[in-house]
């Protein structure tokens, strides 16, 4: 790990264009600040319309700041001007979104390997490393069905391996466990450290579920109403492999949850 | 981790569409029901016949025996290929700029918005109006008629692929952007697969009006075609003949959309179920 952070953001702020002429847009996000450190699995929580996914696109490039600057690995990233964007900066920062966004057309291994097809690097290796995600993620057997043909949690597990498969050196993930039921949740949360553990990528993990920052995270950063400003930082020193369904009865547990929740309002 | 697929699919809730096989109750029942309507029309028909006398309304056993009469002699064939071939011709003409010129406008906005009144325009335009300048321009063999079906066709295919093409997917094209796709692969990945529906309701609702421009086409001036016979048909007072053109009509339409209706089943499989149908829409 050397000194540089794999990604900083500085005083990023956001508003979209007004409505009207007479009417002045709200701020979505306002000086925000921090740094990713390389390999860090860094979770965000904040309240529903904290502007989390607004700062995930931007970050993604897909969406344009309204100032601030976005460092990656200490290469200053153009997030002003929208129409000079680069989505996902040269296939360096992987983005999963909150619905699974698989292609309806494809079959669940053509959407897999879809990125690594585009940046034409569907070698051998490539191959044997979607066939290894896919069974570590029980997905093993379906290749060759459609997403409508496959259940929810399959298809988020096949929405987080089609990002892994190209391999980019940060991931932001935005809620990406949010439309599941609560077992299914915990069940992608448990696969997700599993497949985190392989490669220990960086990570940028926004959830608006306390429960679930703490379970993941290294570090969480707390945000608060929109506007989004970070109001606290905590590192987490559970040890890993942590094992998700017994994480809640640890001490201090509790206490964290508490603590954030109290800062979160 | 040997687990049979059966157990797989149970345990991960994956769904597999259910194919139907065999007659259930309710379509045994749709077809009785289909069956006993069409006994009815025939009897209404054949009461017609008796009623008005053959000479204005044949029956429907002279049109079974002049339509076996027709194909026997080559002649049905004949007249009906003519036919087909004018809408066959015309589908293609008009209806192959008509779904990839929502592609090339989709690059060039500004375009689009330059030419989007004269799209309508001519969308409004009452084709069939157009023929007389086409039989001036073209003569009266095959060629007016290809214009006349492509210009309907047209029309119908270009503004439903634009429907589709406006329809992307936003979320798509973003995260296929991020996955490295540049323009040219979100034409082909995301905005064509997405469309194709749209392109096959175009040309689903444009069949029947191909089929209808090449006969009107040759109503008006031919010595070929289906539409030539139901026309000298009617001048000779042989009202059979007319009704085997009229049959024949039908039956191609019928045939053209089970063969669309095949087609697409096949290419949109990756479609739920609840979506299959494809909109029927009546316009134009």
């Amino acid at each position: 790990m050397n000194g540089t952070p794999m990604l900083q953001v500085k005083d990023l702020a956001k508003r979209f264009p007004p409505r009207s002429r007479d009417e002045e847009a709200p701020w979505i996000l306002a000086d925000l600040s921090f740094d990713v450190a390389d390999g860090e699995f860094l979770t965000m929580v904040g309240p529903s319309g904290a502007g989390k996914s607004t700062l995930l696109n931007i970050i993604a490039q897909v969406d344009n700041a309204s100032g601030g600057e976005v460092f990656f690995r200490g290469q200053l990233i153009e997030t002003a001007n929208g129409a000079g964007l680069n989505p996902g900066w040269n296939c360096q920062i992987g983005y999963i979104t909150q619905d699974d966004n698989l292609l309806p057309w494809r079959t669940l291994i053509d959407n897999v390997t879809f990125p690594l097809k585009l940046q034409g690097r569907f070698d051998d290796e490539a191959k044997r490393r979607v066939d290894e995600l896919l069974r570590v993620t029980n997905l093993k057997g379906f290749e060759h069905y459609y997403p409508h043909e496959l259940s929810g949690g399959m298809r988020k597990r096949a929405s987080v391996i089609r990002t892994l498969a190209y391999d980019p050196p940060i991931i932001l993930m935005d809620e990406p466990f949010g439309s599941v039921d609560a077992q299914t949740r915990t069940q992608l949360q448990q696969d997700l450290l599993r497949l985190w553990n392989l490669g220990r990528k960086t990570i940028v993990f926004v959830t608006h579920d306390i429960g679930e920052a703490i379970s993941l995270g290294d570090r969480v950063l707390v945000l608060s109403k929109s506007p989004a400003k970070i109001v606290a930082a905590h590192a987490i020193g559970i040890k890993r492999p942590r094992d998700l369904g017994n994480l809640y009865k640890l001490d201090g547990f509790g206490d964290m949850f508490e603590a954030v929740r109290r800062q979160i309002q | 981790m040997p687990l049979s697929r059966a157990t797989d699919i149970r345990r991960h809730g994956a769904l597999r569409r259910p194919r139907r096989r065999g007659l259930d109750a309710e379509r045994r029942r749709v077809l009785i029901d289909r069956t006993i309507a069409i006994i009815i029309v025939i009897a209404l028909w054949q009461g017609c016949s008796i009623y008005f006398g053959t000479i204005w309304f044949s029956s429907p056993w002279l049109v079974f025996t002049r339509f076996i009469d027709e194909v026997q002699s080559g002649d049905l064939v004949f007249q009906a290929s003519y036919t087909l071939s004018a809408a066959f011709y015309g589908a293609l003409l008009g209806g192959v700029p008509g779904a990839l010129l929502p592609f090339a406008l989709r690059r060039h906005p500004v375009a689009g918005a330059i030419f989007d009144p004269y799209f309508t325009g001519g969308y409004g335009v009452p084709k069939l109006a157009l023929a007389p300048l086409f039989i001036l321009w073209f003569g009266i063999d095959l060629e007016p008629k290809i214009a006349l079906v492509a210009s309907i066709v047209f029309f119908l295919v270009f503004f439903s692929t634009t429907a589709g093409v406006n329809a992307v997917n936003a979320q798509y094209v973003n995260i296929v952007r991020v996955f490295g796709a540049k323009e040219r692969d979100i034409a082909r990945h995301v905005v064509w697969p997405g469309a194709i529906p749209y392109v096959f309701a175009g040309f689903r609702i444009a069949a029947p009006y191909s089929i209808g421009a090449a006969v009107v086409g040759e109503l008006i001036s031919s010595n070929r075609g289906l539409g030539f016979m139901i026309n000298s048909g009617a001048t000779d007072f042989d009202t059979s003949i007319v009704f085997v053109g009229l049959v024949t009509l039908t039956l191609l339409v019928v045939v053209i959309n089970l063969l669309v209706a095949r087609a697409e089943r096949w290419l949109l499989r990756w479609r739920p179920p609840q979506q299959g149908m494809s909109t029927r829409v009546v316009g134009a």
